[in-house]
């Protein structure tokens, strides 16, 4: 194995409590409650060892960040540390004061979620009544207090037919970057899949969108595209590659080298409350499991691809191919290429109603 | 923006210049990226205070490399309008 790369950017997963409900949560089935939470002492301990150990970007996200009455003890402490600090939000529970209080805290940027361009159907898809009047109100709110802001659309085939209506919102609402990400089939996004996964055609609508906004909009705002799992032929790059870039963090403390890395049984992640996070990220075993390229199979083995796309996503080889060491289905040298292709192919002809994400008791105390 | 010798550089809220001890290097932070600047373009932005003009940055560059300051200054005026446009430093100079 050769040298361990130094992290870029740990992912805090602050709570899984939230006001919205959408059906693609990343967030797992099982939820964990307030009262499991991390608590402000150990995040902070956390955010002073991940600078030390090379991590230079902070995204606090949820479930809902802002949920947590400690937020601002957190972007302080992070911010100590040197941390470049990012707030992912769906901005449903922002007001002026508290945004004044995350800035004054040490915040660097907020990125700003929203379900659809149009009210109705986002809150359709969000299951919050009232959600866009005050994701418009966040977005101008953060403008007014001069902090950058990204707008986040999650899309899939019930809304990617207005990716233009979605570059145009956010470029009214002042943002710097737009980021149109297609939803991932992990988690409520696997139980909503036949809901939301697009056919090549949709795919093609939405692409095209991406990419006559980016002539429209060049110079003036960022168009990043997050291209759809299960489409192509060559994996994503997950995560960059295992536990080579990234580092998330459960609201429990499990530390993950991605979102949805806890669906794979066998693996026994490592929790911030028993060990420092260099050693977890240095030594711990599931942090070694699939990094690098020792671990992989053919054809990835001998794949010239194998340090571009690491093998692809070790979580979706194990959802559609039964086995997280396997290659990534989407490549097309995996024998279980065709059978994906047959998935794709056998998605209903009409979107069934959306499974919404249960919440992990919202109102409950902090 | 227009970047003059006359302009007054700064690092706008949302970008972060600061030295990585980890790795040993000096990192400039964006929103999504992490950019590691080559020893010219270092020196250029250890002299970013968000006070001094671009004329006196480049001044103290000549002094300490020893070098012509036109050469320097299209040197810099380059850096920094590549980094004006991109969002990375402002020019608290500007009208």
């Amino acid at each position: 194995m050769s040298a361990i790369p130094l992290p870029m950017a740990l992912v805090a997963e602050v709570t899984h409590r939230c006001p919205l409900r959408c059906p693609y949560c990343s967030n797992p089935l099982e939820m964990a409650r307030a009262s499991q939470e991390v608590s402000t002492e150990d995040w902070s301990r956390v955010f002073a060892e991940a600078a030390a150990l090379g991590v230079l970007h902070l995204h606090l996200s949820g479930g809902e960040p802002m949920v947590r009455a400690d937020l601002p003890d957190l972007i302080r402490a992070a911010s100590t540390a040197g941390l470049y600090v990012n707030l992912i939000t769906s901005g449903v529970t922002m007001d002026e004061a508290r945004l004044a209080v995350l800035i004054d805290a040490g915040l660097d940027h907020i990125q700003l979620s929203f379900q659809h361009a149009d009210a109705a159907e986002g809150e359709r898809i969000g299951g919050m009544r009232g959600a866009q009047a005050r994701k418009l109100d966040a977005a101008r709110m953060v403008k007014a207090a001069g902090l950058p802001l990204t707008c986040n659309f999650v899309i899939h085939r019930q809304n990617l037919h207005d990716v233009a209506s979605m570059i145009a919102l956010a470029y009214d609402l002042g943002a710097q970057r737009v980021e149109i990400a297609h939803t991932q089939y992990y988690g409520w996004g696997l139980i909503n899949r036949g809901a939301l996964l697009p056919d090549a055609d949709e795919l093609h609508v939405a692409t095209a969108a991406v990419e006559a906004g980016r002539v429209l909009y060049a110079g003036r705002m960022a168009i990043d595209y997050v291209t759809p799992d299960y489409h192509g032929d060559q994996p994503k790059s997950c995560m960059d590659g295992w536990a080579r870039r990234f580092i998330v963090i459960s609201p429990t403390g499990n530390v993950l080298p991605c979102h949805a890395a806890e669906t794979i049984a066998g693996i026994n992640f490592p929790n911030i409350r028993d060990a420092s996070l260099a050693d977890i990220w240095l030594r711990d075993p599931a942090f070694q499991r699939f990094r690098g390229t020792d671990w992989m199979p053919e054809p990835c083995q001998s794949c010239a691809f194998k340090e571009q796309d690491w093998g692809g996503c070790r979580c979706q080889a194990l959802a559609l191919a039964g086995d997280a060491a396997a290659t990534d289905p989407v490549c097309a040298r995996s024998p279980n290429h065709q059978a994906l292709q047959n998935l794709i192919a056998a998605r209903p002809s009409v979107a069934p109603d959306f499974i919404y994400r249960q919440n992990a008791k919202p109102n409950s105390p902090d | 923006m227009t970047i003059t010798p006359d302009s007054v550089p700064a690092f706008p809220r949302g970008i972060k210049y600061r030295f990585d001890a980890a790795r040993a290097v000096w990192v400039l932070l964006t929103p999504e990226r992490a950019m590691m600047p080559d020893e010219n373009a270092q020196a250029v932005l250890s002299g970013i205070d968000g006070e001094r003009t671009i004329a006196g940055i480049v001044a103290d560059l000549a002094d300490r490399y020893q070098a012509p300051t036109d050469v320097i200054m299209a040197d810099v005026l380059e850096l920094l309008t590549d980094l004006a446009g991109r969002g990375i430093i402002t020019d608290r100079n500007a009208s």
